[in-house]
């Protein structure tokens, strides 16, 4: 470090803020070019002090003796409706995940309903096989379904109380089980019965008594 | 978060009302900024910058999203930018004043007669009754700690 360098860094110091006499100008500008140390000072001055470009003319910092920038607003106020914000949020997010869950499930039972109503309940949407003889009148309608076939029946003329097996049968005459329905004497009959059989594989559909007695046999080729 | 409201909060208010220039849109815009930073906590990383600079930069975009808010002309992309300008310039002068705020009154009074004033260090040390080496050493440290309040502050040169 030169001579004297302790008066020369508080010269750079002013020599920052404001324009020197060029005789002091010309001191520091000697003492710079021989001192490196000075010349990082100045450096670091310089930047420092054009940082102080961006205050704004009316700072508060300014004033000889700058005011606390007066405060309402208390930490602990703050603080206070800081957190029952956050668990004005919290709740809110938790209704909304309720209703979000309340949603899907009502649209999945939607769905299931839908589905179920579609699968178990749709009217003889099939065009339907009319049959008649001396005992029972009625018409059958067959839907295919991926477990077999549906079978919708509306017929009259059957027993009362008297049990009846409803078959699909196959090509080779072998019969699959429909299921079974009480004969009431009115109003028809409107069942609507199950056959594993797949609906392409039937030929006819028949309703026979337990013992075997046949009621009707309807081809449905 | 207590700890970072006792810190800061009164800062980030002053900041605040002095951009929106509305005590109630002030106070709601610090307390956006700690639920956002309480939202967004895993994302502060000390090694990138300090909690307080960490926290004005969410209220500088808070501060900048209620000034579009209240700005009447539809918000077109040039009218962004100013707005964020004249925030980020608002911000740059709000933290020179703030640095300046925590110098010790000497260093501080040096500093401004001299920098905003162009008052020589001479004249200074005549008015005072001390030495010229006296106003000088002021200066001195002055910067010094001005610089070491900026860094703290975050403060980026370019």
């Amino acid at each position: 470090m030169p001579e004297n360098c302790e008066h020369w860094h508080r010269v750079i110091a002013e020599r920052a803020l404001r324009d020197l006499d060029p005789d002091t100008e010309a001191g520091v500008a000697t003492h710079l070019a021989s001192c490196p140390e000075s010349r990082a000072l100045a450096e670091e001055f310089g930047t420092t002090a054009a940082a102080l470009d961006h205050a704004r003319p009316d700072s508060r910092a300014f004033a000889a003796d700058p005011p606390e920038e007066a405060y309402t607003p208390s930490p602990q106020h703050l603080y206070n409706e800081i957190t029952s914000r956050l668990a004005a949020l919290r709740a809110r997010r938790r209704r909304r995940s309720w209703a979000i869950g309340v949603g899907a499930a009502a649209v999945l039972i939607g769905v299931f309903v839908m589905v179920f109503t579609t699968t178990r309940s749709t009217p003889v949407a099939a065009p339907g096989v009319a049959f008649t003889n001396d005992v029972v009148d009625g018409v059958v309608a067959l839907e295919e379904r991926s477990w077999g076939t549906e079978i919708h029946l509306r017929a009259e003329g059957f027993t009362p109380g008297q049990q009846y097996n409803v078959w699909l049968e196959r090509a080779d005459g072998s019969r699959v089980g429909a299921g079974t329905f009480t004969g009431v004497t009115h109003p028809p009959v409107v069942v609507t019965l199950s056959s594993a059989l797949a609906e392409s594989h039937a030929v006819a559909i028949g309703i026979s008594q337990p013992d075997g007695t046949l009621v009707m046999r309807k081809s449905l080729t | 978060m207590r700890t970072a409201i006792n810190a800061y909060s009164g800062e980030m208010f002053g900041f605040a009302q002095r951009a929106l220039g509305d005590r109630g849109l002030a106070e709601d815009a610090v307390q956006e900024t700690f639920i956002r930073a309480w939202r967004a906590t895993r994302r502060f990383d000390p090694a990138l910058g300090s909690q307080r600079t960490w926290l004005f930069a969410i209220l500088r975009n808070v501060v900048i999203d209620a000034t579009r808010q209240r700005t009447a002309v539809p918000t077109a992309a040039k009218a962004d930018g100013a707005i964020q300008d004249q925030i980020d310039e608002l911000l740059r002068s709000w933290v020179i004043e703030e640095a300046l705020r925590r110098l010790t009154t000497e260093h501080r009074q040096a500093v401004i007669d001299v920098a905003y004033r162009g008052r020589p260090a001479a004249d200074l040390a005549g008015e005072l009754g001390v030495p010229e080496s006296t106003i000088r050493t002021r200066l001195f440290y002055g910067l010094k700690a001005l610089r070491l309040a900026l860094d703290e502050m975050g403060w980026n040169d370019a």
